[in-house]
């Protein structure tokens, strides 16, 4: 018997919903966002070694009280001078497991942990840059990052074992989704106030001698309130315009280009780079398979050809 | 339903467990996201289930900072010595400073412009200046003060006008005492008011 009409818009929702959760994905993607990330994971590690006697060891600027080191791992030796040591181990040991491929997801959860004990540590110095850091690890412990071109795929094929069998799409979806979110979020923040409506907020953002790189008064209201206006439409447009095949490369374009834009302008430290590793995630396994073969091929042909 | 889907009575129980577990998971983490990311009367209302994830596991967040007019001014950390003789131990101006010292110092902002703010200030201004009497870096010897200066820019009108003019003063000071450092990280401020590195 044929289902009736309702039957059937539940029956094409049910397959809607199982297509975007938990399509399946052989992490070409999932490879490509790791190796972005360690490589993020690694500089933020070099930070952190290049700062633990000041921001985090007790003989060094801001002491654990300002913080809330309880909910740290700093809560088990509070005052050993070889803890900020440790999360700086940690999290090299956490880029480098990501960058290898080498249990990448262990890698993911040991830089989430110790970057979340840094924020409990010493909260005051870090931004919303960080907290995404911490975030984007986290979900990344449920990703297919060791699937492809890593050491465990490559320990794999050695010893003559198959391919792990396709990931299902849904981790990837929640760092989508947090990523479209974001922009979401400060869009419709944006839109409530502080200038961005009326026109005008960019020029105080580029003239602000603490956030701007060159702090430059802007006194052409056109260009001001083109480039405020950009910014609202581009992040309402992302959170819908990235969904669609056919949209989603423009949106990601644009998004790089916003990002770059931010960090070339503006003094705000790990935000764009963060934002910007994880559009790897909005990638189709096959769209990056498609790349790397075209950019192997470009690399044949340059060895190939004659002088 | 995808060729590809598996259904419920084809999966072995790890893989029922399995998918139980990711669901469960998704749904708690975008409520986690949602509710923490709303208005402060709905995290009040609804956040009780999702106060340990978002704020002590940091896996939720606001992102409502971006929209914010950027309000905050420099602020400069300087040691005075004996003689009365003034150092630059930390400022929050980037442009200054090369490839490393941007590095370095790239979240050094946050927490040091908002001892320009007096809740702030009160909050943990004393701990952090005494820190800086403590902090071993370059030398300089007998150092009497840590003090916070706050460079407060010049502010326009819509039309331009200029409404407050460019100035700088000291906003918190601490007597180092018994906590006088050996040493410290300094630049050291010439005649002219000029940073030179030591």
């Amino acid at each position: 018997m044929r289902p009736g009409l309702a039957g059937r818009v539940v029956r094409a929702v049910a397959a809607r919903i199982v297509q975007f959760w938990a399509a399946p994905l052989d992490g070409s993607a999932a490879a490509v966002f790791r190796v972005a990330f360690a490589i993020l994971a690694a500089q933020t590690t070099v930070w952190v070694g290049m700062n633990v006697d000041r921001w985090y060891a007790e003989g060094g600027v801001a002491p654990s009280r300002i913080g809330n080191a309880a909910w740290s791992l700093w809560r088990f030796a509070p005052d050993a001078a070889w803890m900020g040591s440790l999360h700086v181990g940690l999290l090299g040991l956490g880029s480098a497991l990501m960058l290898l491929g080498l249990w990448p997801r262990a890698g993911a959860f040991l830089l989430f942990a110790a970057h979340t004990s840094l924020q409990h540590r010493t909260p005051l110095i870090l931004n919303s840059g960080d907290r995404l850091f911490a975030i984007v690890a986290f979900l990344a412990i449920f990703m297919p990052l060791g699937h492809r071109w890593s050491v465990a795929s490559w320990w794999r094929s050695r010893r003559g074992k198959p391919a792990p069998a396709p990931a299902s799409a849904w981790s990837t979806r929640l760092l989508q989704l947090q990523i479209a979110y974001i922009y979401a979020h400060t869009a419709m923040s944006k839109v409530m106030g502080g200038g961005w409506v009326e026109g005008t907020a960019l020029r105080d953002v580029l003239g602000s001698p603490v956030f701007a790189e060159w702090p430059t008064w802007l006194d052409q209201g056109p260009l001001v309130l083109a480039m405020t206006w950009g910014t609202i439409a581009f992040e309402l447009g992302f959170p819908f315009l990235v969904w669609f095949r056919r949209t989603r490369v423009w949106a990601l374009a644009a998004g790089v280009a916003f990002h770059l834009a931010i960090d070339v302008l503006m003094i705000i430290p790990m935000f764009s780079w963060i934002m910007i590793v994880s559009y790897v995630a909005f990638l189709d396994d096959r769209d990056v398979e498609r790349v790397l073969a075209r950019w192997r091929r470009g690399r044949a042909g340059v060895v190939s050809s004659p002088p | 339903m995808p060729a590809w889907w598996t259904p419920w009575s084809h999966l072995s129980r790890w893989g029922q467990v399995k998918r139980v577990l990711a669901i469960a998971f998704a749904t708690y983490h975008l409520a986690a996201v949602g509710v923490m990311g709303a208005a402060p009367k709905v995290r009040q209302l609804l956040g009780g289930p999702f106060t340990f994830y978002g704020d002590k596991l940091k896996l939720t967040n606001t992102w409502g900072m971006f929209s914010k007019r950027p309000s905050s001014t420099h602020v400069r950390v300087e040691a005075v010595d004996e003689d009365g003789k003034v150092w630059t131990l930390s400022t929050t101006e980037a442009q200054g400073k090369d490839l490393h010292d941007r590095f370095r110092d790239a979240r050094l902002r946050k927490i040091q412009s908002k001892l320009g703010n007096k809740k702030d200030r009160q909050r943990f201004g004393a701990e952090l200046l005494d820190g800086w009497c403590r902090y071993k870096g370059h030398r300089v010897e007998g150092v009497r003060e840590v003090r916070a200066v706050e460079m407060v820019h010049e502010l326009r009108d819509e039309r331009g006008k200029v409404v407050r003019t460019a100035h700088e003063e000291v906003v918190m000071r601490r007597t180092c005492g018994r906590l006088r450092p050996h040493t410290l990280p300094v630049r050291e401020v010439d005649r002219d008011g000029e940073a030179e590195d030591t």
